[in-house]
């Protein structure tokens, strides 16, 4: 159980639940637009099938990585109907520390020359 | 495509995912089978008027290999959780696939009969799929 609080138990996080948590970094989100915000933050490379997207949910419930919203906005703009979700402190802490650990992991790939410093941000955008 | 031939695919397509939802445990088709036919109509009828023929063959593909991936996996988790508590299900689930290599005896056991069965029903999917498209007129 005390493994469970500390966000770095929680690590390696598997792509989906990685993405899952960079996209509702920005604010709550629904099932579809989390699917939207993660294809566009990976150039399409990792589309989310909806069993995929649910399963990770459902366990990212469970572990208090996020959490429902109760909050909707205006009914007459939206389907009230729809669940948002939304990160909770263990969750961006949980964030934090994976991509502290994939920037441990970049460094050490640099300094053995396997990827450019400069060619990294300009390749993930392109 | 055109839209009366994309209206009819989609309404088919999510006739048949309605379908495909009853292989998830009812407790997690009962939590989230509404929103996910919801997502897989909304993207359908996305992929269908903006990318075309191939871009919704494609789409099809990536539904039912989510499908059999997350369906399987979702019944062996509600097998395991039966004997921990749901906290810790949780927490052993966020780890499962970097782990896989390491599961007993039993839940292999399980995980290829499922994958067999998997691969069973994939193709009497597919088989469905292709002489559903012929009956449609887009694919010969």
């Amino acid at each position: 159980m005390a493994r469970a609080k500390d966000p770095h138990g929680f690590l390696p996080l598997t792509p989906a639940v990685f993405h899952i948590l960079l996209a509702l970094s920005n604010g709550e989100r629904h099932g579809y637009a989390i699917m939207q915000e993660v294809a566009r933050d990976t150039d399409g490379t990792l589309q989310l099938g909806p069993g995929t997207l649910y399963g990770c949910l459902k366990r990212m419930l469970s572990a208090r990585l996020v959490e429902e919203s109760d909050e909707r906005p205006d009914p007459d703009i939206d389907d009230e109907r729809r669940r948002y979700y939304r990160i909770t402190e263990l969750g961006a802490q949980t964030l934090r520390a994976e991509i502290q650990r994939l920037a441990g992991a970049l460094s050490a790939a640099q300094a053995r020359r396997l990827v450019s410093p400069r060619r990294v941000p300009s390749e993930g955008r392109r | 495509m055109r839209p009366s031939s994309s209206d009819r695919v989609v309404r088919g397509l999510c006739r048949i995912y309605d379908v495909m939802l009853l292989a998830y445990p009812p407790t997690f088709r009962r939590e989230y089978g509404r929103e996910m036919a919801a997502v897989v109509r909304r993207r359908a009828r996305e992929v269908a008027e903006r990318e075309g023929c191939w871009a919704f063959m494609a789409f099809l593909l990536q539904i039912v290999s989510d499908w059999l991936r997350t369906a399987t996996r979702e019944r062996l988790d509600e097998g395991a959780g039966r004997s921990v508590d749901a906290h810790g299900a949780a927490v052993i689930s966020l780890f499962a696939e970097n782990n896989a290599g390491r599961a007993p005896d039993s839940e292999r056991s399980a995980r290829a009969w499922s994958l067999v069965l998997a691969g069973l029903g994939a193709f009497l999917l597919a088989e469905g799929w292709v002489r559903w498209f012929r009956i449609m007129g887009i694919w010969r």
